[in-house]
């Protein structure tokens, strides 16, 4: 397990280095000047100059990019110039919200998504079945914004009961916090769960199949142990990826939630450093959101074998 | 004083809704089993042994379409019309079954100890260490060397023939009245085949239980059981006590199966015998007697009207128009 781990860890690094320079390519690529934004439309040419100059802007681009690198190295994502604040500094105040909102839809998703899959599939072909699929069909369709704008024309307008948009850190007390980010929770929430509830039931049903299944039920087992106990497990691998991967995606922010709804997150952030060029910040937040990405899917694969006792790292 | 058989399955039917229609996989078998006694059910891939065996505790899934009528009584208790409750009161504890595949049959992410525990938790309301005990205690009468180590394993670190025993174990685990074997053999080696009959015969005295065992292998018949049914396109064909049935059988398709035996002193590289054609399937049911289209004594009668089961001993059923025809060990026979 140990040399697997490490083996694995290493592999990251390459595939990071990729990321890094296509990340430094593409943001240079576009085209736009971070002096011109900062300075506005009123400045002269004289001050751009003298500005792009402070900031290393007229620096050839391979210098820039060796000096961004050898900062990586060194655990230095480098400098906001927007912001005037280290891009490790941006990222860990915009991380908070992500991770919050994330984790919430997350568990959301899963706490009905679960059930619902797994309800489809012991039902297959009932009602039950087409009425949950139907929904997991729109749940998946319909655009999360759109669902975030109904939620708070219905909830922060029409009955006005939630904040329509801000976000509290939990510092200003949890029930604040859920407040704030429940819609947002939701509306993501519906789109993830969907597709987790398409996942179980598919993987379900083969798992339903099983010979061992019928074994379970021949020894006089109930059906809710049959399932949970005896299926669902078996069932659950591919159920673990879709969960992985919809987390990873979700750490990436968020981008139009988290703009609907105000909230002050990774998605915000490379929005508006977008807008700002303000490139080390860009580079810096894909880097951090690619690491998140392979992390999430080394942990998915550990869990393989804590689920799955067939499956072994070791050998091979 | 009445004579109560363990289990009386009286003219059963599974239906079975797929998309071409309806099919009948079981169609009006009765038979009986009495405790201590062993009945083979024996005949071809499809015939509906299977669907028998799995139609007595009702192992279908809950919305598959599966439709059962007739009765089938266990103890004196009507199983057909039990709630789940009383079913599951019963499978696993009073029946229970052991199935063909022990590759499939066991679940992987478990380990075998967990597997039998858990009827012997769910049955005998045994402690968590109790069952861990007895479930040690059931390894070892099974046969399995070093059970105290052998308990946390998962079935994928066993061989099939070590599988087949956990079953053996989880299926005998709880005492059961009637044990039902579908196939329990078959994916076995013949060495392996003959230690896994006879262990099932050994526990089968000690407990004095009833054993249904469905097998093609008419040689695994011969060894163990004491009455044989033969079934044919989910219906019995012949019915008779094991000597009877290999001394004097009365309906083709046994003959046949029996024909297709190969045997020691046979010669080689002489074909062997095979039964014509195929099992029609179930969507194409002939409309007299369902063996006609196979059948080298088939008249006019046989393929217009469906013959009954005929007692023609104690003990001795079959179905066919032309038994009179058939003389001992099944002579005046073409083929």
């Amino acid at each position: 397990m140990g040399g697997y781990l490490l083996k694995r860890v290493v592999s990251l690094l390459p595939v990071l280095l990729v990321v890094a320079v296509v990340d430094f390519i593409i943001i240079h690529l576009t085209p736009g000047d971070p002096a011109s934004v900062i300075l506005g439309a009123q400045a002269t040419e004289e001050e751009l100059a003298k500005l792009r100059e402070q900031l290393g802007l007229n620096l050839p681009i391979y210098i820039r990019f060796f000096e961004w690198i050898g900062g990586l190295l060194q655990g230095d994502l480098g400098w906001s110039i927007f912001m005037d604040k280290p891009v490790t500094e941006a990222i860990w105040e915009h991380l908070g919200p992500t991770l919050s909102l994330t984790i919430m839809a997350e568990i959301i998703a899963i706490l009905f998504a679960i059930p619902l899959g797994v309800m489809a599939a012991n039902r297959r072909g009932t009602w039950m079945d087409q009425t949950f699929m139907t929904f997991a069909l729109l749940g998946i369709s319909l655009p999360s914004f759109w669902i975030g704008l109904n939620l708070i024309l219905l909830f922060a307008v029409q009955l006005n009961w939630l904040p329509a948009a801000g976000y509290q850190p939990i510092s200003n007390g949890l029930l604040n916090h859920f407040k704030y980010l429940i819609m947002p929770a939701i509306s993501l929430g519906i789109m993830q769960g969907a597709l987790i509830a398409r996942m179980t039931r598919s993987s379900m049903l083969e798992v339903l199949n099983e010979n061992y299944i019928r074994t379970a039920e021949a020894k006089g087992l109930k059906m809710w142990l049959v399932t949970y106990k005896h299926a669902l497990r078996n069932a659950f691998i591919p159920i673990l990826t879709v969960i992985g991967l919809s987390f990873a995606t979700l750490i990436g922010g968020a981008v139009v939630t988290e703009t609907v709804f105000n909230i002050p997150g990774i998605g915000k952030l490379i929005v508006n450093s977008v807008l700002r060029r303000d490139y080390e910040v860009i580079q810096g937040t894909v880097l951090m959101i690619a690491a998140a990405y392979v992390l999430i899917n080394l942990i998915v694969d550990l869990l393989y074998a804590y689920i799955d006792p067939r499956v072994r790292y070791d050998k091979s | 004083m009445i004579h109560v058989p363990l289990l009386e399955v009286k003219n059963l039917r599974t239906t079975f809704s797929t998309e071409l229609g309806q099919v009948t996989a079981v169609d009006g078998v009765s038979f009986q089993v009495d405790s201590g006694e062993t009945v083979g059910l024996v005949g071809e891939s499809g015939c509906g042994k299977s669907v028998t065996s799995l139609s007595i505790l009702r192992l279908f899934r809950k919305h598959s379409g599966t439709r059962l009528t007739g009765e089938i009584f266990f103890e004196q208790k009507e199983l057909l019309q039990s709630s789940m409750e009383e079913l599951q009161e019963i499978r696993g504890n009073r029946i229970s079954m052991i199935f063909q595949d022990p590759m499939s049959s066991l679940n992987p992410v478990y380990t075998v100890g967990n597997q039998i525990a858990e009827s012997l938790m769910l049955h005998q309301k045994l402690s968590k260490k109790a069952a861990q005990e007895k479930t040690i205690e059931m390894l070892t009468l099974v046969g399995i060397p070093s059970p105290d180590k052998r308990v946390n394993d998962y079935p994928h670190q066993l061989s099939g023939g070590m599988r087949q025993r956990v079953m053996i174990a989880m299926g005998l685990c709880c005492q059961p009245k009637l044990l039902i074997a579908d196939e329990p053999t078959t994916a076995l080696d013949v060495t392996i085949q003959a230690q896994i009959l006879d262990l099932m015969l050994d526990l089968q005295k000690q407990l004095q239980m009833g054993i249904l065992l469905i097998t093609h292998d008419l040689g695994v018949v011969a060894e163990v059981c004491d009455r044989v049914l033969v079934m044919y396109l989910g219906q019995i064909v012949e019915e008779a006590s094991v000597e009877t049935l290999f001394e004097n059988p009365k309906h083709p398709y046994t003959i046949g199966l029996m024909k297709s035996i190969p045997t020691i002193d046979g010669k080689r590289g002489k074909k062997l015998h095979v039964i014509e054609g195929i099992v029609p399937s179930l969507h194409q049911i002939p409309k007299g007697c369902r063996f006609a289209p196979r059948c080298p004594l088939a008249d006019e009668k046989c393929r217009q009207h469906p013959p009954d089961l005929f007692e023609i001993a104690r003990l001795h059923q079959v179905r066919c128009w032309h038994h009179e025809r058939i003389g001992v060990g099944g002579v005046a026979f073409g083929g």
